[in-house]
């Protein structure tokens, strides 16, 4: 979507990323899930807690994707 | 929610500003959570969480530190695509009719605003795309000039798998 239709069309892009990773249902990776387990006042307290680094993850990976692609000077991130 | 009303603002004064150079209108990037807690953050003094990432988002940032959302889901959707509070926008719930019976007053009640972000954008010559959470209406409806989420569902269909089955529809 960024890089091949904007390029091919000079335009801006405007994305709307609102995943809905601390949100029910929660299904963290086990790589993540293992970090917090024992961790929290509940079993169910630790998955949304490896939710919240799941989601932590794609924005790096948005985040990443702009800096190779020598996005980051001309984008706004809200 | 405050945040959101000076987001729009802040959205009409970036479209405003003469490029610099030949960079053009900046790229523009919102990131929602969704069922997260305020405090859930590193950069918000949050010990539970690791958020490495938005951390070093926030740190380079500015922070609306006095900026509050609303308690749930489509009143807040409603007022970020809007710029107005739901006594306004009129979607004051996640769920106002009987059960079954349909989003269509909703929906009615969202599109009837002239400005909607992602149509003034669309007509201001941004390529605009909608991922994950969208409710009552379709990208389409609010002038997205693509997308990924319906009205299929609670919560939207397709478009939701974005993030959880990885970035590739927005990159």
């Amino acid at each position: 979507m960024i890089s091949s239709k904007t390029r091919a069309k000079e335009k801006p892009f405007f994305v709307w990323y609102a995943p809905l990773l601390p949100h029910d249902p929660l299904t963290p990776p086990e790589r993540l899930l293992a970090k917090y387990r024992g961790q929290g006042p509940t079993p169910a307290a630790e998955k949304y807690y490896a939710m919240v680094e799941w989601f932590d993850e794609t924005c790096g990976k948005l985040d990443d994707y702009l800096a190779k692609d020598q996005l980051t000077e001309n984008t706004v991130t809200l | 929610m405050k945040s959101l009303i000076a987001l729009l603002c802040l959205l009409s004064t970036i479209l405003s500003l003469a490029p610099e150079g030949n960079a053009g209108p900046p790229n523009v990037i919102l990131i929602i959570s969704d069922d997260q807690g305020f405090p859930d953050y590193g950069f918000m003094g949050g010990k539970n969480v690791r958020t490495p990432r938005i951390d070093k988002l926030a740190a380079g940032s500015l922070l609306y530190t006095r900026g509050y959302t609303l308690p749930v889901c489509s009143p807040s959707l409603a007022t970020l695509l809007t710029g107005h509070y739901p006594h306004v926008h009129g979607i004051t719930g996640n769920d106002l009719g009987k059960p079954g019976a349909g989003r269509a007053r909703l929906t009615g009640r969202l599109l009837k605003h002239a400005l909607l972000l992602p149509k003034a954008l669309s007509a201001a010559g941004y390529l605009t795309f909608q991922t994950d959470k969208l409710w009552n209406t379709t990208f389409s409806e609010v002038g997205f000039t693509a997308g990924m989420t319906g009205t299929v569902g609670r919560h939207g269909g397709a478009g939701l798998k974005v993030g959880r089955e990885g970035l590739k529809p927005i990159y």
